[in-house]
């Protein structure tokens, strides 16, 4: 097993805060690119899971593969993705995002370039599921298309999601 | 990373430079929706009863079932647009719907419901839906009164907290199902807990649609939904799912009350729950396609959450026939958590608990309802209804309400909060103006975290002993954050649904003891 410090990347650019959203949480994500806000959904969702996001190591990676209509789309499906690793005994603290790939699409409009699908291919850091170790401050239900939006400009990539409890 | 995938990496650099240079100097706010009404006209129709006027891309109009004390705190979210943008929806039919406890939700709000007519280019949207298909409340009478209850109310809640699994990844150890028992669960609902010990024949008859939704199709149940079902049957969840020892404090029909197996003092169980994970799963895989298919249909969409196919495409039929599988497992959820329970309730009291009926609050289902609005004398056509965050509300003599209920009308039941008091309701002839539904609850006022940065868990469950109401919860943020002051008062919502005549007061129910999620 490698030291999980030594993979982890310096600085910590993604950042998230959460903000209420009636009966749930949604969350503002940033990051210095769009693969960077990816990262920072990884450790938001921890972070409201747990509350306590230090108590879950970098002990292990495992592949992941998510797809996503575009940006906001693959944003909720990794969401998603995390929900159901989660319920299958795995938490993600950090994802290491490897690539985003674009499929060839048709022209949606002069110019605009290919429309095609994303797929996001990352290895997600974590380690198993202990109920002794790893608090439970929120369950979560799921992670919605509600609000959901990505923006990117000269300050780098900012998301919103809201979360269904 | 190989040739192509670094021609990919190259292609997708260079669209996100173009748009961070189309946005550069631009204030870009996130999470704008394309269509927006941030201030929803709201036309007086009578003192219970308001429209949202048909304008913009809205193909109908909206009409909300509120009184002027409820004005404010509709107004306090956006729950107003989504009424308006459920509205654009392709072949909605009748107005687009809000009970009065309507609050902001996904898509579609919280306590909305609409109608979608398949001759008329229809949709089945699973966000009118939400992810916890099914979710819903059984509600037991017991042979028990207060005054023998009194000096066991801890040990009884006690007991139910250990009988009935809750929060975050609980599992009924007792109840390991295989895959081809889930496959049973799935297709059969409350028929295969009847075959199975878990269910009596008078559980199947008081249960709405007899606990089995037509047309389930196990096979379109994904692997991950399957996965997430598997160890979850016969578990409460968390958020706002509970189980609420109570008692009847207060009578409202005699008649009625009798029909329905209600007596002054009685003790009764509620238990509110869903779905699980199996059907957050369906949810989720289903929006993902619905997400391609309003694409491919061309469906313009103001909220994504909203996204659809028309009734009768391979989306919609896939969609519908795992939903129903959804709706199945939720029946047979409640169903086993009663089966514990009355284990309980015989071990220490030896009573006996009855079903006295069992609602979905998330459901899309084919229906037939004269169109509110409609000239006087229409006929009944064939709906989809989606109710999302309501409650099916058919009065006396409607072929859907059980033989025993059949000459007062289907029992209704609306949960409060865990402080003060819950109704039960039987629906009424004036429900015709709402699709047959009627309020789920009491909705919602303060954000979890307000609610926490009001409020600690000791200091909520001291405050509810003090009153004599006996909490347990899987967690204590649960607990903090599902405090009687989060919720709007449930007899002002349960007023506006009487007021109206969707449907009339029969009891009210004092909580005692409560099992938080």
């Amino acid at each position: 097993m490698s030291d999980p410090l030594e993979s982890y990347p310096a600085p910590m650019a993604p950042t998230h805060t959460f903000f209420d959203h009636t009966g749930d949480y949604g969350v503002d994500l940033r990051g210095e690119s769009y693969e960077e806000v990816l990262d920072a959904l990884a450790r938001a969702f921890v972070d409201l899971l747990t509350g306590a996001p230090e108590t879950v190591v970098e002990a292990e990676s495992r592949p992941l593969e998510v797809r996503g209509l575009d940006e906001e789309d693959l944003l909720v499906a990794l969401g998603n993705e995390l929900l159901f690793r989660f319920e299958m005994g795995f938490l993600v603290a950090r994802l290491e995002v490897l690539a985003v790939l674009q499929e060839d699409g048709a022209e949606s409009e002069p110019g605009d370039g290919p429309a095609g699908e994303l797929t996001l291919e990352a290895e997600a850091w974590g380690e198993a599921f202990d109920p002794e170790r790893h608090p439970i401050a929120r369950p979560m239900k799921a992670v919605t298309h509600h609000q959901a939006s990505v923006v990117e400009d000269a300050t780098g990539a900012r998301a919103r999601l809201v979360f269904d409890l | 990373m190989s040739r192509k995938q670094r021609k990919r990496r190259e292609q997708l650099d260079r669209k996100q430079a173009r748009k961070r240079k189309e946005r550069q100097g631009t204030d870009v706010e996130l999470a704008e929706p394309p269509y927006k009404v941030h201030q929803v006209p709201l036309e007086r129709i009578s003192d219970t009863c308001w429209r949202v006027p048909r304008r913009g891309p809205m193909h109908v109009e909206g009409r909300v079932f509120a009184d002027e004390s409820l004005l404010p705190d509709l107004r306090s979210d956006r729950c107003l647009e989504q009424v308006a943008n459920v509205a654009t929806l392709p072949g909605i039919t009748g107005p687009s719907l809000a009970m009065p406890d309507i609050h902001w939700g996904y898509g579609f709000p919280i306590g909305g419901v609409a109608a979608f007519d398949p001759d008329a280019g229809g949709v089945v949207s699973p966000g009118g839906v939400g992810y916890d298909i099914n979710c819903g409340v059984r509600f037991l009478t017991s042979d028990v009164s207060e005054g023998d209850l009194k000096s066991r109310l801890p040990e009884l809640t006690n007991a139910l907290f250990e009988a009935i699994p809750a929060g975050v990844g609980s599992r009924r150890k007792e109840l390991t199902l295989d895959r081809r028992e889930l496959q049973g669960v799935l297709s059969d609902g409350l028929n295969w807990a009847q075959e199975k010990g878990y269910a009596t024949a008078n559980d199947v008859a008081c249960v709405e649609e007899r606990g089995r939704i037509e047309g389930a199709d196990p096979s379109l149940v994904s692997d991950r939904a399957r996965q997430r079902g598997l160890p979850q049957l016969g578990t409460l969840g968390s958020g706002n799912h509970f189980a609420e020892i109570g008692v009847v404090d207060e009578v409202f029909c005699e008649a009625t009350a009798e029909a329905y197996g209600l007596r002054l003092g009685q003790v009764t169980l509620m238990i509110h729950s869903g779905s699980r994970g199996l059907g957050h799963q369906v949810c989720t895989d289903s929006l993902q396609t619905m997400l391609r298919a309003a694409k491919r249909y061309g469906i313009p969409l103001v909220d994504r959450q909203l996204c659809c196919a028309p009734i009768g495409s391979e989306e919609a039929d896939h969609y519908l026939a795992a939903m129903a599988a959804a709706a199945n497992y939720a029946f047979v959820n409640r169903q086993v958590m009663t089966h514990w329970a009355r284990d309980v309730f015989r071990r220490l009291l030896k009573a006996e608990l009855r079903t006295l009926y069992d609602v979905c609050h998330n459901i899309a289902k084919f229906e037939d309802h004269v169109v509110p609005g409609a000239p006087e004398g229409s006929e009944a056509k064939r709906l989809l209804v989606h109710r999302k965050g309501a409650t099916r509300a058919l009065p006396a003599l409607h072929p859907n309400v059980p033989e025993p209920y059949q000459t007062v009308g289907q029992p209704v039941i609306i949960p409060g909060d865990m402080g003060r008091y819950s109704f039960v309701l039987r629906g009424a002839p004036g429900s015709r103006a709402s699709l047959g539904s009627a309020c789920h609850g009491a909705g919602r006022l303060l954000s979890r975290s307000e609610a926490k940065r009001r409020f600690s868990a000791s200091e909520v469950q001291r405050d509810l002993e003090r009153k004599g109401i006996y909490v347990r919860g899987a967690s204590r943020e649960t607990i903090v954050e599902e405090v009687p002051a989060a919720y709007k008062d449930v007899a002002d919502v349960v007023g506006v649904v009487d007021a109206g005549g969707l449907a009339a007061r029969v009891a009210r129910i004092r909580p005692v003891g409560c099992v938080k999620g």
